[in-house]
């Protein structure tokens, strides 16, 4: 139990590293002192790509670093699946916090926020992030300036860009969303991480459970953010971000765990 | 724990309801908010949060904004005619200093932006006028006569672009001088459009001289260039994304001497600082 717990202590550091480069980024872009806010993530290398293969043109305010990220990015996946997600997207640690912190307030293990949708609503939904993977890379084509830009909450979220009403409205949208339901965006419309989702059917290491141990408590489902069931689903599902969550919330040793 | 049969109560009802109705106030907020991307209303060109209700060609958010305003003050003090086509990728006439995007070049010191002022003006000086070995049907697809619809490929809408274009994604296949993108076409799926104020009623540029395959090219000339990154005779296929060889002699136009200064002499500026 206590490695488990070191685990979970580890995947902290990593989130705060995350956060703590977003902060940064986002106030040095906010001082003049970098140029570009979006060519530090790794969503503008996929922009980048779908611009430069149609057109043999980059998109302003893009740059190699893009493509730097979005290869790390996708080493990191093939090796060990969504872990980006799970260990260091600020935009997950940010609401991964929200939504411990609702789980307190709201009633602990019978908390009743945040939300677990029906499945037969939060299934559907999940294919959502495709379609807006596809509209970015179908908007890409025809750009000058990155499509995701104005909408994404990554970059209006650490560059604090609410002076237009679209920018406030896209983190209130994202706030309330990510109070209703845990990492909601990561779940429905992060378009990274439906790409990201593909290197988890064949990332060399995952987590695996053993059902003939498995007593169904429902632990691992309860404390899942992802709202998957690890213990029938995990091994296969493209949603798993590597979180550990369920590995160190399941009673039995050895029944969920890193193979 | 997880119920195994999930239902909503009432509580987690209205929070999902509170979502849905701020999803769809940001909508609203879509339309009648100030540019999300440039804070300062200048326009960095189209984009996702583009929105033109009126089908102008200009999103409506720049045209509301204060900048905008402050340009069409300084138009109401200059007699605008009202047949004129300006070459600005957004549809502005008489766009004042400093201009409502990253283009804004004034060339001629009347403090409007060269491509938003009356087409001929704009061109003599925007074009070059190198008419050395000019292609025979460069006049003729140049001297494009405004339609009503005319529908072109350029993603800016903009009707025969010449040399050296208005945006980095300038290429001339055919060597006539003028963007391809820009250059009409009878049909195609991916083709928008043109509804701005129409066409340019004649783009009189002139092709830059085509270079036979078998020409020389001295590399040993040296002199200012064009190129922002100061290359000179810098071949294919070049050291930036922006690579032009028009004259189909192997070197990046921007970085030609001898093109700059032919540029230079006969269009007292070229119409773009940079590429």
């Amino acid at each position: 139990m206590a490695a488990k717990n070191r685990l979970q202590i580890y995947r902290r550091i990593s989130q705060g590293i995350g956060l703590l480069i977003a902060i940064g980024i986002g106030i040095a872009f906010s001082l003049g002192l970098i140029a570009s806010f979006d060519a530090i993530c790794a969503m503008g290398g996929i922009e980048l790509i779908s611009t430069f293969l149609t057109s043999g043109t980059v998109l302003r305010y893009t740059s190699i670093i893009n493509l730097v990220l979005l290869g790390l990015v996708l080493i990191s996946g093939v090796l060990f699946g969504r872990v980006f997600c799970g260990w260091f997207c600020p935009l997950g640690t940010v609401q991964g916090w929200i939504s411990r912190f609702l789980r307190r307030i709201t009633g602990g293990r019978k908390h009743w926020l945040p939300i677990h949708l029906p499945r037969w609503l939060d299934r559907p939904m999940r294919w959502v992030k495709w379609l807006v993977l596809g509209w970015v890379i179908y908007a890409s084509i025809t750009a000058v300036v990155p499509p995701l830009m104005a909408f994404c909450p990554y970059r209006t979220l650490f560059t604090m860009n609410v002076g237009s009403a679209l920018g406030a409205g896209v983190v209130v949208v994202f706030l309330i969303w990510s109070i209703a339901i845990e990492r909601f965006w990561c779940r429905y419309a992060c378009p990274l991480g439906a790409v990201l989702s593909v290197t988890n059917l064949f990332s060399r290491w995952r987590i695996k459970a053993d059902e003939t141990s498995c007593v169904s408590c429902g632990r691992c489902e309860a404390i899942c953010p992802m709202d998957i069931d690890p213990s029938t689903e995990v091994e296969r599902s493209m949603e798993c971000i590597r979180c550990m969550e369920c590995t160190g919330a399941c009673p039995r040793e050895g029944t969920l765990c890193c193979r | 724990m997880v119920p195994k049969k999930r239902k909503l109560d009432r509580r987690q009802f209205l929070v999902l309801a509170g979502g849905v109705v701020a999803t769809g106030a940001m909508g609203g907020l879509y339309i009648v908010s100030d540019c999300p991307i440039s804070a300062d209303g200048i326009c960095t060109g189209p984009c996702a949060a583009c929105y033109d209700a009126n089908g102008n060609a200009l999103c409506d958010r720049i045209e509301s904004s204060s900048a905008t305003t402050a340009a069409a003050a300084a138009v109401a003090t200059v007699t605008v005619d009202s047949s004129f086509v300006s070459t600005c990728p957004f549809g502005l006439q008489y766009d004042a200093y400093p201009g409502q995007c990253l283009n804004y070049v004034d060339t001629t010191g009347s403090g409007y932006c060269d491509y938003s002022e009356p087409a001929a003006d704009s061109m003599a000086t925007a074009t070059p006028d190198a008419t050395t070995e000019s292609s025979a049907t460069a006049e003729a697809t140049a001297e494009a006569t405004a339609t009503a619809a005319v529908v072109v490929a350029c993603p800016f809408g903009i009707l025969n672009d010449p040399f050296p274009g208005q945006c980095n994604r300038y290429c001339d296949l055919n060597n006539n001088a003028i963007c391809d993108l820009s250059e009409p076409e009878e049909s195609s799926d991916t083709l928008i459009e043109e509804t701005a104020t129409t066409a340019v009623a004649t783009a009189t540029a002139t092709a830059v001289p085509a270079v036979t395959s078998d020409s020389t090219v001295d590399t040993s000339v040296t002199g200012q260039v064009a190129c922002p990154k100061g290359q000179v005779w810098d071949p294919y296929p070049g050291l930036c994304h922006d690579y032009v060889d028009s004259n189909g002699n192997g070197y990046c136009d921007y970085s030609e001497p001898a093109l700059y200064e032919q540029l230079s002499s006969s269009s007292s500026g070229s119409g773009r600082g940079s590429h």
